[in-house]
């Protein structure tokens, strides 16, 4: 693994990452945008399409990594190969012409944008609106659609997240660690755009700040932290609760350094100015988020949970209820654990490491390293610790939340345990060999679990401009007295971005029942429909939902709730009539017979 | 992750970024107000800089006039890498962006299109004039400057592998922002419906769709066609009376009956509604028969089925007396 003295072989390197960009570029452009519903974007694009992504990542990594042995500012070119690729790969959504992307949550913080455009004011249920704000910012600046704006940050996000984590490490470690941290820096990267999503986006820069102000105690930095964190309070208060967990995480690091406890290698900062940011935080978000009755009410049922914690509802007990009624096969269960959870394996495993490596100094009396070092080796173990906790018990958010900061501080200590294998071993070439090893595979489990399709048993997020109009003319034209069956969408979301998320009339409530549908419709017990049913109904069907089954389930067909000979058969049935149709949405009237 | 700065000597060098941040404010701003779009999709990149940049970048360049702060109180020097100062623009830039517009929420501006740009611009301009004011207060020795021609020579002094990067790089924003400026949004598709109109408020509705038809009599049903296939279109329309009957457990059509037909054109974006009157020849008559409206693109050919129609609609009605088909 020689590496030239002027760096003149990683610019080679890095320009043979950059031709496999543009490669890449040129595959986008070629490729038609979708027609309808696509099932997954994966299958959207050749399959070299994203082995050529894997491989420009890598190459843009190896740059970086290669940058620890020449000693010259080359890695820069890895850097800029990385965000290259990552910015082709977040913005696919736009490649395929998608009018929105996200067929749940994002639907509604549209709608929570359009009551904004609306009214001239933030709605009064509206707890986050600060991620509505840019959207609406950027949209008037740019003469964009909020909906298309929207999607669009969460691709800002990952690529500013990106070059924060860049700046964090370089804040913390030294020149060698950090660069072999940087691989490890797409941890966050993400399609979804909600406001949590983005929230977790900016905790980089965020510890950024947090790290430079103790530093250097610099009243420039202080403001800009405090203003970061005030806006992050409105941004999502959850990200704000689990950052106020780091800084007592190295409170207690810093107070264990102090008292010597733990052993430094640098000064332990003190502690800074009158007002600790903390309390700042804590004061925030106290006057913003008790004014929402709702939050209050979400924060009081996690206290009762934990008080009295119980298995049911939680991810594990859905996890071990779908394995036991379902029984997935081996392969399955592989697949889908590696992509959904092969980023966290790997990130949780070196940081683990990393601590326990740590932990094993300090007890035999060497350095602990720094105050941030121990910070983030106690991060790691806490929000484990709570990933643990919340996949064991039901306490309203998913054990995910907190599984982002353990896999975001795995990653941050990723590259000195590389740097601490390598020391203690003195085998160089193969500690490197490894590390590529596993960035690539850190590199196919993210670029593969980066949008959710069947390759997870997800359904791809794309919203078609079909579901809107159908959406439309189902809420325009119903008969708001009888009730709504749906399978393939949510209509009460597409509700709120075409109409408003609090500003809509009461013409347009929607209530729908997805379980109210038989299975198979009912053609296993009866003639028709209707005969399930006493009083009129409304079923609307989509693209989505009539693919649903065999896109996610292939191998399981005696499960499927619906097959096409169902889907087919209702145009036969004489208490079914179809009303409106347009390639993608279906609204049919049931005729109640029972 | 050293840098080494150039050093200019005049007042436009030292202000040339901020001139730069100021220039895309005032772009913006003068595209909003003429409401005319010079710049294309760059508009797009303006804005984007406008609202993602301008603000944090105007912000750091005022915290940190000089290249190497002193820290008051400590004694330490603070010095932002390139990286870092990016970093905190973009990220100064979205905390700070969200808080001044929900300041707007609180005033009687409200949040609307021009007291959000006119906000953002005028913070922009104020803050990166009091960035020039407090730089040219610092000694010039100890002055930030952007360093670009540190940039420049990089990519021209260093080689051709550089150079290569360079070109690569640039052809695969321009291919990649060529694909994106060209989409159209993808999906080309037509509505087609069925309303009937409510016997108590006579509004058109997709309820009280006609149960029972008299042959002696008429029914009137709307059919709708809204064309969203971004090009003028031209459609024909059949309505149609199915009866279908269940051989081997399976349920299939027996025999169909010609209703109506008609031709409608529309441009891009239009739709029509029609109100088609139904009155079934006798020999149709029949229990839950199938009345079925199929749309087809152009001409349906000489034996259209619903197999090959664009769209299709029913509803099930009675029809009393008499039997029979084409």
């Amino acid at each position: 693994m020689s590496v030239s003295s002027d760096g003149t072989g990683d610019r080679w390197l890095a320009a043979g990452g950059f031709g496999l960009a543009l490669v890449l570029a040129v595959v986008l452009a070629l490729t038609p945008e979708a027609s309808g519903y696509e099932t997954s974007i994966y299958g959207a694009y050749p399959w070299y399409f994203w082995g050529l992504a894997v491989t420009a990542l890598l190459v843009g990594n190896a740059v970086v990594v290669r940058g620890v042995q020449s000693g010259t500012n080359d890695w820069w070119y890895g850097l800029l190969l990385v965000l290259t690729v990552v910015g082709l790969l977040v913005f696919l959504p736009y490649f395929r012409g998608y009018v929105m992307f996200g067929r749940a949550d994002v639907l509604s913080h549209v709608g929570f944008v359009r009551d904004i455009q609306q009214t001239g004011r933030v709605s009064p249920g509206n707890i986050y609106p600060n991620f509505h704000l840019l959207v609406l910012s950027l949209a008037y600046a740019t003469g964009l659609e909020p909906q298309a704006m929207l999607v669009a940050l969460a691709g800002i996000g990952s690529l500013f997240s990106v070059l924060s984590f860049v700046a964090l490490v370089s804040a913390v470690f030294d020149r060698r660690r950090a660069l072999l941290a940087v691989p490890f820096a797409l941890v966050l990267i993400a399609v979804q755009s909600v406001p949590y999503v983005f929230s977790i986006l900016l905790v980089p820069f965020v510890l950024y700040l947090f790290v430079v102000e103790r530093r250097t105690r610099a009243r420039h930095i202080r403001a800009a932290l405090g203003v970061s964190l005030f806006a992050l309070v409105i941004y999502h208060p959850i990200t704000v609760l689990f950052l106020l967990l780091v800084f007592a995480v190295y409170g207690v690091a810093r107070a264990l350094h102090r008292r010597g406890l733990l052993s430094s290698d640098e000064g332990v900062p003190g502690p800074v100015g009158a007002m600790p940011v903390s309390q700042l935080v804590v004061a925030t978000f106290a006057v913003w988020y008790l004014e929402f009755p709702k939050i209050v009410a979400r924060f009081a049922i996690v206290f009762e949970t934990l008080i009295s914690p119980g298995g049911v509802g939680s991810s594990a007990a859905s996890y071990s209820e779908t394995v036991a009624q379902y029984s997935p096969s081996l392969v399955d269960i592989v697949r889908i654990g590696a992509l959904r959870y092969g980023e966290a394996a790997i990130l949780l495993t070196m940081g683990g490491c990393y601590a326990l490596a740590v932990i094993v100094a300090t007890v035999r009396s060497r350095t602990s390293g720094t105050v941030f070092r121990s910070t983030f080796v106690g991060a790691l173990g806490l929000f484990t610790a709570l990933s643990l906790l919340f996949f064991l018990v039901d306490l309203i958010v998913g054990f995910g939340r907190p599984l982002v900061y353990a896999e975001l501080f795995g990653a941050l200590l990723a590259g000195a345990f590389t740097y601490f294998l390598a020391e203690r071993t003195e085998a160089w070439t193969t500690v490197y060999s490894l590390l590529y090893v596993v960035v690539a595979l850190l590199l196919i489990t993210a670029t593969l679990g980066l949008y959710i399709s069947p390759l997870t048993v997800g359904q791809n997020q794309q919203v078609t401009a079909g579901e809107l109009a159908g959406s439309e003319w189902y809420i325009e034209n119903r008969d708001t007295q009888d009730d709504l069956m749906e399978f393939g969408v949510e209509t009460h979301r597409f509700r709120d971005a075409i109409y408003g998320r609090e500003t809509y009339t009461d013409d347009q409530v929607v209530t729908s029942d997805t379980d109210r549908i038989p299975r198979h419709f009912g053609y296993t017990d009866n003639a028709t429909l209707g005969a399930s049913y006493e009083s009129e109904k409304y079923l609307v069907l989509t693209a989505a939902g009539r693919t649903f089954y065999e896109s996610l389930y292939p191998d399981y067909r005696e499960f499927w709730k619906y097959e096409q000979a169902d889907f087919e058969r209702l145009e036969r049935d004489p208490t079914v009539s179809s009303v409106y149709d347009n390639g993608e949405y279906d609204v049919y009237r049931v005729n109640g017979t029972r | 992750m050293a840098r080494g700065p150039s050093r200019g000597t005049s007042v436009g060098s030292a202000l040339l970024d901020l001139a730069v941040v100021g220039g895309i404010a005032l772009t913006t701003y003068a595209i909003w107000r003429l409401q005319v779009n010079p710049l294309g999709p760059g508009r797009v990149v303006v804005g984007g800089a406008f609202v993602l940049l301008g603000p944090g970048y105007a912000l750091t360049a005022a915290l940190f006039p000089r290249e190497e702060s002193a820290v008051a109180g400590t004694g330490g020097r603070l010095t932002l890498s390139g990286l870092e100062r990016l970093v905190c623009a973009l990220g100064l830039s979205i905390v700070t962006v969200p808080l001044l517009v929900l300041f707007l929420n609180y005033t009687a501006w409200g949040i609307t299109p021009s007291s959000v740009v006119l906000t953002l611009l005028w913070f922009v301009l104020g803050v990166t004039g009091v960035a020039a004011v407090r730089r040219l207060r610092v000694p010039e020795s100890e002055r930030y400057r952007l360093p670009i021609g540190d940039a420049v020579t990089e990519i021209t002094g260093t080689g051709p592998a550089t150079a290569v990067i360079g070109a690569l790089f640039v052809l695969s924003l321009a291919v990649a922002g060529t694909a994106l400026a060209t989409t159209d949004g993808g999906q080309q598709y037509t509505e087609f419906y069925l309303l009937s109109q409510d016997d108590e408020t006579g509004d058109i509705v997709a309820d009280d769709y006609p149960e029972t038809i008299s042959p002696a009599g008429s029914e009137p049903v709307y059919v709708g066609i809204e064309n969203m296939e971004g090009r003028q279109m031209t459609y024909t329309v059949l309505v149609e009376f199915h009866r279908i009957d269940t051989a081997d457990g399976e349920r299939s059509v027996t025999a169909r009956w010609r209703e109506a037909r008609y031709e409608t054109q529309l441009r891009d974006g239009a739709g029509n509604g029609t109100a088609v009157r139904v009155s079934p020849p006798e020999s149709t008559a029949g229990d839950r028969l199938r009345l079925t409206v199929l749309l087809y693109k152009g001409s349906p050919g000489e034996a259209p089925r619903i197999a090959s129609a664009y769209r299709s609609v029913h509803v099930w009605v009675d029809v009393p007396a008499g039997g029979g088909g084409l």
